[in-house]
Formats: C-alpha cells, sequence, structure tokens
C-alpha cells in the first residue's frame, strides 16, 4: 500500500508528489496522458498553425485526442481549456506567474463579497517563493502594486515594439503597470533547460525547455526522489471503507482493464472541472452524492477569469508574432475595489502580442478576417499590426456556477463526462464594462488607428477553480486550511478545486504554492495521517 | 467546382495566389479535419456555381453561411489554415512582412535585452496593495 496516491500530474500534483517523495513518502501519481516529448513541437514543423486549430487546439471537444475526456459545455458561457498528460495544462500554458494580493484572501472581511481564506497571503509568501526558484521565474522586484518579494530568478521578458508603447501610454495616464512575471526563462536556468528565442507560440510546447512546465521542472525532480508515476491512468472512483475513511482509487488502464491502487491517504489534483468530476462520480452508501459531498458544495462555485479584450491596431508594425504569446506587460490600476467605479472587486490587464498568420486570419484577438473580395486588403491591415489588452476579471462565487456529471456525454471508458453550468453575474459585466472603456482609453492613448473589444472571450475558460472550496466551517465549504476534506480527513484536493475566491489573476503560482503547503501539513502530522 | 468556391473565397491579388493556384480546394479534400466541411458546402452549392459571375458566387456562398453558419465556419477555418501555412503563401508573407517562411523553431526571434530604465516612472509610485486585517505584510 502506498503513502499517498495523487490523481493528475499537473502543475499541483507534480509539486506535492515531489515535496512528499522527497520527506519518505511511498507516493504513487496516476495520470490519464503520457509523456509530451518537447522535441515533437509542431512548432518545429510548418503547419504548426494547424495543430493549434486541431491536434492541439486547447478546447478539449475540439482537439478529442485519445486521453482526453469531453466536457459537456452546452450550458456554459465559457469553454473550456486544459491538457492532460504529465505537466497537465502547464504543457500548454502561456506561463503568466502572478501571485495573489494580500486582499485576494479576505474578500468578505474587506469588501463583504465572496469568503475570506483560512490562510493569509502571509502563509503563502515562503510557498511562492520556493516555487518560484523550482519553475524558474522572470521579472523585476520593486512593483508597487505587490507586497515586496525577493528578486526574480531571471530578468523579465523584453515587451516588444506594443510593450514600449503602452507602457509609455500607461505612464502617461498615470496608472500603474509592471513587466509581467512569467515561468520563463530568459537565461538558461534549471537543469537542461535553456534560454527562450522568442519564438512565440508557447502554447505548443518549447523544444528548449525554456518555458517552464510540470514535466520539465517538478516531474524529473520528483521521479529521482522516488514517485512512482503511471501514465495512461484513468481513475474514476476514490474508494472508501465502511467508515467513510478513503482507502484509495479504482482507474482504467490503457487497456481498458480496472485496476486499484490502495493508499493512506488520496489526493486530487486533476483541475477543478476533473476532480469536481471524480469527487461525484465517487458515490457510496456513506457518499450518496459523491464523496465529501455532505454540504452539496462538490462542484459548485466554479469559478474562471471572464476576460473581455480590447485590441488596439496601429498603423506601424508590431511584429507581435515574435515574443511569448501571452507574455509583456500588466496594470493593476484597477484591481481593487472602489465603489464609485459601480462594482466589487477587480481586475487586471495584460498586454499581449498578435498572433502568426493563421491565428490572425480566423480570428481571436481580433474578429475574423472576412473572406471574400476584400480579404487580403484586410489581412494586410492587421497582421503584426495590433496588440490586445485582456481585462481578466475577479469572479466571485456563485451556487449555481457549477460542475456536475452530463446526461448526455461520456468518455472512451464510459465514464460520465463533467458538464460545465455557468453564467456571468452583473458585477462581472459591469467589471468587463469598465475595464474596456479603460484599454480602450490606453490604446487610444497609446495612438492606435482602431480599437476592438471582445465583451467575453469565450473559450478563456483556462482556469477553472472553486469546486471543493476551502474554508474554516465545516458547513460552507469541502475541504479545510489543510486541504483535507472536512468529512473524510485522508482525502485531499490540491488543485484550484479549493479555491475560496479566485482573485482577477492567473492562479498557477498560487495552486502550487498551495499544494507545496498542503504537502508540508501532511509531512508534519505524517505519524497521525499515514500508518506506520 | 470547390476551385470555385476556394477562389471566391481566398481571391488572389497583386500579391498573395489565389486559393486554387496553391490548390486548397485539393489540400482541404485531402485533410481528415477538413474535408467533411468542404464536402458540406460544397453539396450545397447550386448547380452551374463555377459559371456563375463573382458577385454571384459572393451572394451564394454568404447565403449559404448565413443558413449553417457552424459549417461555414468550420470551412473557413480549413481554407486559412491551409492557405496560410503554404510555401507560396508564407514566403510571400515573408516578402511583405518579415514573418519568416519557416517554422517559429529553432531558430526563434531575436530575443532583446530588457531595459530596466523603462520602469523608472511605475517603480517610483507609492505602494498601492492594499494592507489586510491581521496580516503581517
Amino acid at each position: 500500500m502506498d503513502d499517498v496516491v495523487i490523481v493528475g500530474a499537473g502543475a499541483s500534483g507534480a509539486a506535492a508528489a515531489w515535496r512528499l517523495a522527497r520527506a519518505g513518502f511511498r507516493v504513487t501519481c496516476l495520470e490519464q496522458g503520457g509523456w509530451v516529448n518537447p522535441a515533437d513541437t509542431p512548432s518545429l514543423r510548418l503547419d504548426w498553425e494547424i495543430a493549434r486549430q486541431t491536434t492541439h487546439h486547447p478546447n478539449p471537444n475540439v482537439r478529442a485526442a485519445p486521453q482526453d475526456y469531453p466536457v459537456d459545455d452546452t450550458e456554459a458561457a465559457i469553454k473550456p481549456f486544459l491538457y492532460n498528460a504529465v505537466g497537465g495544462s502547464t504543457i500548454l500554458w502561456g506561463a503568466h506567474f502572478p501571485r495573489f494580493r494580500p486582499s485576494d484572501f479576505r474578500t468578505r472581511t474587506l469588501d463583504g463579497v465572496g469568503d475570506d481564506w483560512p490562510i493569509c497571503y502571509e502563509d503563502l509568501a515562503h510557498y511562492y517563493a520556493e516555487n518560484d526558484r523550482i519553475m524558474g521565474v522572470s521579472g523585476l522586484a520593486g512593483d508597487p502594486g505587490n507586497p515586496p518579494r525577493e528578486a526574480r530568478q531571471m530578468p523579465p521578458v523584453p515587451p516588444g515594439k506594443a510593450g514600449v508603447r503602452m507602457a509609455a501610454a500607461f505612464d502617461r495616464l498615470g496608472w500603474h503597470w509592471w513587466p509581467a512575471d512569467v515561468a520563463i526563462n530568459t537565461q538558461k536556468y534549471g537543469a537542461g533547460r535553456g534560454a527562450c528565442n522568442n519564438c512565440g507560440p508557447c502554447d505548443l510546447g518549447c523544444p528548449h525547455g525554456a518555458r517552464s512546465a510540470t514535466d520539465v521542472s517538478y516531474w524529473p525532480m520528483a521521479l529521482a526522489a522516488g514517485v512512482r508515476l503511471i501514465t495512461g491512468a484513468r481513475v474514476f472512483e476514490v474508494e472508501t471503507d465502511g467508515a467513510g475513511r478513503a482507502t484509495g482509487v479504482a482507474w482504467y488502464d490503457r487497456d481498458g482493464v480496472v485496476q486499484r491502487t490502495r493508499a493512506a491517504v488520496v489526493a486530487l489534483a486533476a483541475n477543478g472541472l476533473g476532480t469536481a468530476r471524480l469527487m461525484l462520480l465517487s458515490q457510496s452508501k456513506r457518499f450518496a452524492n459523491g464523496i465529501a459531498n455532505d454540504t452539496d458544495l462538490v462542484g459548485r462555485r466554479l469559478m474562471h477569469h471572464p476576460t473581455g479584450m480590447v485590441t488596439g491596431r496601429f498603423a506601424e508594425a508590431m511584429d507581435g508574432w515574435a515574443g511569448p504569446f501571452a507574455v509583456s506587460i500588466l496594470s493593476q490600476q484597477f484591481y481593487e475595489t472602489d465603489p464609485l467605479r459601480g462594482f466589487t472587486r477587480g481586475y487586471q490587464m495584460q498586454l499581449i502580442r498578435s498572433d502568426g498568420p493563421v491565428g490572425t486570419a480566423v480570428g481571436g484577438y481580433l474578429p475574423r478576417v472576412p473572406w471574400g473580395a476584400g480579404h487580403h486588403a484586410r489581412f494586410r491591415q492587421v497582421f503584426g499590426h495590433s496588440a490586445s489588452l485582456t481585462v481578466t476579471t475577479e469572479d466571485l462565487p456563485r451556487m449555481e456556477n457549477r460542475v456536475t456529471l452530463s446526461d448526455t456525454l461520456k468518455d472512451s471508458n464510459g465514464i460520465p463526462a463533467p458538464k460545465m453550468t455557468y453564467s456571468l453575474d452583473d458585477n462581472t459585466r459591469a467589471m468587463i464594462r469598465h475595464g474596456i472603456a479603460r484599454a480602450s482609453e490606453a490604446f487610444a492613448q497609446a495612438g492606435a488607428e482602431d480599437i476592438t473589444a471582445q465583451d467575453l472571450v469565450s473559450g478563456a475558460g483556462f482556469h477553472l477553480m472553486g469546486t471543493a472550496c476551502m474554508g474554516a466551517d465545516p458547513g460552507a465549504s469541502v475541504v479545510d486550511a489543510n486541504h483535507r476534506a472536512h468529512t473524510v480527513p485522508n482525502l485531499m484536493v490540491l488543485d484550484g478545486s479549493v479555491f475560496t475566491t479566485a482573485a482577477a489573476l492567473n492562479p498557477t503560482s498560487t495552486i502550487q504554492a498551495l499544494a507545496l503547503r498542503a504537502a508540508d501539513a501532511l509531512i508534519r502530522d505524517r505519524a497521525s495521517m499515514v500508518p506506520a | 467546382m470547390t476551385q470555385a468556391l476556394v477562389d471566391t473565397l481566398i481571391p488572389g491579388d497583386a500579391d498573395f495566389p489565389s486559393a486554387s493556384q496553391v490548390s486548397l480546394h485539393l489540400a482541404l479534400a485531402a485533410h481528415d479535419r477538413f474535408v467533411k466541411p468542404l464536402a458540406g458546402i460544397a453539396d450545397l452549392l447550386p448547380s452551374g456555381f463555377d459559371t456563375l459571375a463573382a458577385d454571384t458566387r459572393t451572394q451564394t456562398l454568404s447565403a449559404i453561411e448565413d443558413a449553417h453558419p457552424d459549417l461555414f465556419a468550420s470551412l473557413i477555418v480549413g481554407a486559412y489554415s491551409l492557405y496560410y501555412t503554404h510555401p507560396e503563401v508564407a514566403a510571400v508573407l515573408e516578402r511583405l512582412t518579415g514573418h519568416t517562411a519557416r517554422p517559429p523553431q529553432p531558430s526563434g526571434h531575436p530575443l532583446a535585452p530588457f531595459d530596466p530604465a523603462m520602469v523608472a516612472i511605475p517603480a517610483a509610485r507609492a505602494p498601492h496593495y492594499r494592507p489586510t486585517p491581521g496580516d503581517t505584510v
């Protein structure tokens, strides 16, 4: 029997697996995907942009790879964006690496919305720092928008022509901005990992290992520490004994044969969608509605980061097809609550570059280039001439936004797919409207020829949070401050499912810092949690 | 017929080849993900579509797009994807814009050093994150 079985080898599973194995725990990690060879990246092929539209599409329903499970998104305003592999969704992410602000942990106390976390920024600060060292972060200390922190491992990614221009515009407007922290090497850093060569499509993988992901950062260390990693393992149930304690997990191997792994502690790290699905699937006499779901909170409070987008087109070329696609500078000028704005909490604006030829033509940052007689004229106008500001809003938890089990879709093993039910509330819509107006103001200040806004980027379901929320009150949360289910103490949740609130920025550094902290708590409580 | 279809979608101009000049209709028909929308839209074309005047072909396709938006959108994704990754089109792009007609890797693009002077103004601003009760930061 293992000490710990972890379900999912992504951002949080990798971090916790390494930490626990290093402390002498016997750890097995089960991952339904396989290893992705960085040398196989489509970025090395001329058809790389076709891969983005097909085999490497971020939406599993479009990609439909063998390791993927479908997602019922028929009632979701935001569509899923995830990956199943060793490394999880860090395989195709942009590697933004901001930290939560202190206020993000105290929204109820400060603003009367959401709920306070049972932990605070200070509890996570040194875990953030340790995680940064392992993932490798480029950036610049001294940001007045955040608490002081140590120097980044590497200098920032250069902002490009559009970044320089927009930074000057922010300065003229008197707004906060700062180079984005990103888990991308601007110099050689980490074992066998090279420096970024500014190629652009980080989402397709990095053959140099410059864009960090847990398959090149944590996993080599975790395997060296003794973690047993099993790929092609699709877990479909957390099993329990008569007392309701978790005893292990049941899973299908690649041949469709049911296997079982027993462990003293079961830790779920399958993202805010997959973890909730697995908990809901794990029904028993004791847990008729899914394991640890006595409060009917499992799957509820699903949060994304609803994203508006404003794109400015400049007369001169910005060459935005060069450089890490998601990285440049950000502004947190409108991050905190200001009652005069007509909404509670706030948003972050991130400047992102533009797209390759196919991405420009099919649309994304800008509407699709029209087909027909005017096609090439419009293409010339926009290709390489634009930059975009995302309006990344804080999504307050609501019970009706949730993950359930689909009545209509199943995966290739016949397991019900997760269903996302999700809509935006008036507060979020007001935030996006405000953000679009401010981002448009910034582009106008920067001299953009024309400015185009999208109210909601429907494909922005990349941050899946809140579906097994953390809290001090067992009646109002699923897990405690140590990530242990209130009603199943040897069941842990490690991923973004535990987020009490979502903040308004990318969650991965927080997910990983939390996972390291949860692992340390388990190490501390080893005697009671893991029988000798 | 599919030749006229793709040329209506992406006509050529002084710089760019038309879709059929780079055999886009054949590439779509040979692609496992794009053959279905190509065939689906082709089935909706009226007899003699390829003999119609350019304006009439455009009007015909617009009507089909209005009636079958998802299928048509899938065809557009396929058409644009295969057209803009064709070596001849990539060569035109390189000549016009500097976007290199090669894969992004392994060569990438030059990575200029970051200039710390650019943060002089924001670095001089006062802290503006909110302190939180009971926390020590």
